[in-house]
């Protein structure tokens, strides 16, 4: 299983989050959105004839609790979003990957350390689980997180 | 008859003191030249003490006269402020040129706290006299009911702290099984249904 990191313009980063959900086809995923709340990525994904009954979100945009079947967590709480990831990789069986939409949202709330050390944490809990992780984020935002989490991807992709 | 036998006692003691080989001229030269200096110094550690321990001072004797070994005589007195006696010492000391030696004074357990003063007042030759004296201070005594007072106060702040520490442990605890079991409710539901609409179709 592999990691991949994508370096992506901001206008470009929705178009490239659909194509690869989209190349995943019927993989159950672990969507975590930082960009959007699940509500228009789910809407998004819908428009681009994505099943997203297969994805299960992890929402740190939405503050309030609106469905059932959809974590929410503060994007500063990342000790409790790692958990939730954790779990959903524990719970659900077989073939999966995990999505994290804007990794540099995470540094409007927190320290750039403890963000690479969240990052590194769970691409290895993933790969000792055998889930393929995408990370995308965008060009121009956390240069300085980008340099300290380069090395814990297996793939770098700068579009 | 009976002062008479008393005058001759005292001649005759003069005349032996005079030809005792421990007087001699020299000596009595060295008794009327002798000038002395004394000096008391207490430590900073006890200058706040509590009463029922004991007091150290450094006590420090200058022959500034003449050379050679004269005793001298020290009469050491603590006073409170109200210039009340609380202890008294004496004591001999053998001089050469200088003296320095520490002294230990028990200050009574039912001293009140309070300012107090250690004299010390040296008498020597044919009755000179040099003085000197220090300060000190008696604190209160921490008896065992402010000590017990303490420890209890002590041991209520560490209890609270470690129930208010297991509190948010717990809580934090309590939340991620929570998470835990809302995760495994959310893959549970959507497994099944996808399963149904699989079997459907």
């Amino acid at each position: 299983m592999t990691s991949l990191l994508i370096i992506t313009s901001v206008e470009s980063l929705q178009k490239k989050i659909n194509e690869i959900v989209k190349s995943f086809g019927n993989t159950i995923g672990i969507y975590v959105s930082l960009n959007k709340n699940h509500k228009s990525v789910e809407a998004l994904l819908k428009k681009e004839k994505i099943n997203t009954r297969n994805i299960f979100f992890i929402d740190c945009i939405t503050s309030e609790k609106e469905r059932d079947d959809v974590i929410i967590v503060q994007p500063s709480q990342l000790d409790k979003l790692a958990y939730a990831i954790k779990s959903f990789i524990n719970e659900v069986k077989g073939k999966k990957f995990l999505v994290i939409d804007a990794l540099s949202t995470f540094l409007i709330y927190n320290d750039e350390n403890k963000v690479a050390a969240f990052i590194k944490q769970t691409i290895e809990y993933a790969s000792q689980n055998n889930v393929e992780v995408v990370a995308f984020s965008p060009k121009t935002k956390g240069e300085e997180l980008l340099n300290k989490i380069f090395n814990f991807f297996d793939k770098v992709r700068k579009e | 008859m009976e002062k008479e036998v008393v005058c001759i006692a005292g001649l005759f003691l003069i005349v032996i003191l005079i030809s005792s080989p421990l007087m001699t001229a020299e000596t009595l030269a060295s008794f009327k030249d002798s000038l002395f200096d004394i000096s008391i110094a207490i430590p900073e550690n006890y200058k706040k003490i509590e009463a029922g321990t004991e007091l150290l001072a450094s006590i420090k004797l200058v022959n500034l006269g003449s050379a050679g070994r004269i005793d001298v005589f020290l009469d050491y007195e603590v006073m409170d402020f109200n210039h009340n006696t609380i202890l008294e010492k004496k004591e001999t000391v053998a001089v050469e040129t200088q003296a320095n030696f520490v002294r230990t004074f028990a200050i009574p357990p039912n001293s009140p706290p309070g300012e107090y003063v250690l004299h010390a007042r040296m008498i020597y030759a044919d009755g000179k006299e040099a003085a000197a004296k220090h300060s000190f201070e008696v604190i209160k005594k921490a008896n065992e009911a402010d000590l017990r007072k303490y420890y209890l106060f002590a041991a209520i702040v560490i209890t609270l702290a470690a129930i208010i520490f297991l509190g948010m442990k717990s809580r934090y605890f309590i939340e991620k099984i929570r998470l835990r079991l809302k995760i495994h409710s959310i893959v549970k539901e959507r497994m099944a249904a996808s399963n149904k609409m699989n079997t459907k179709s």
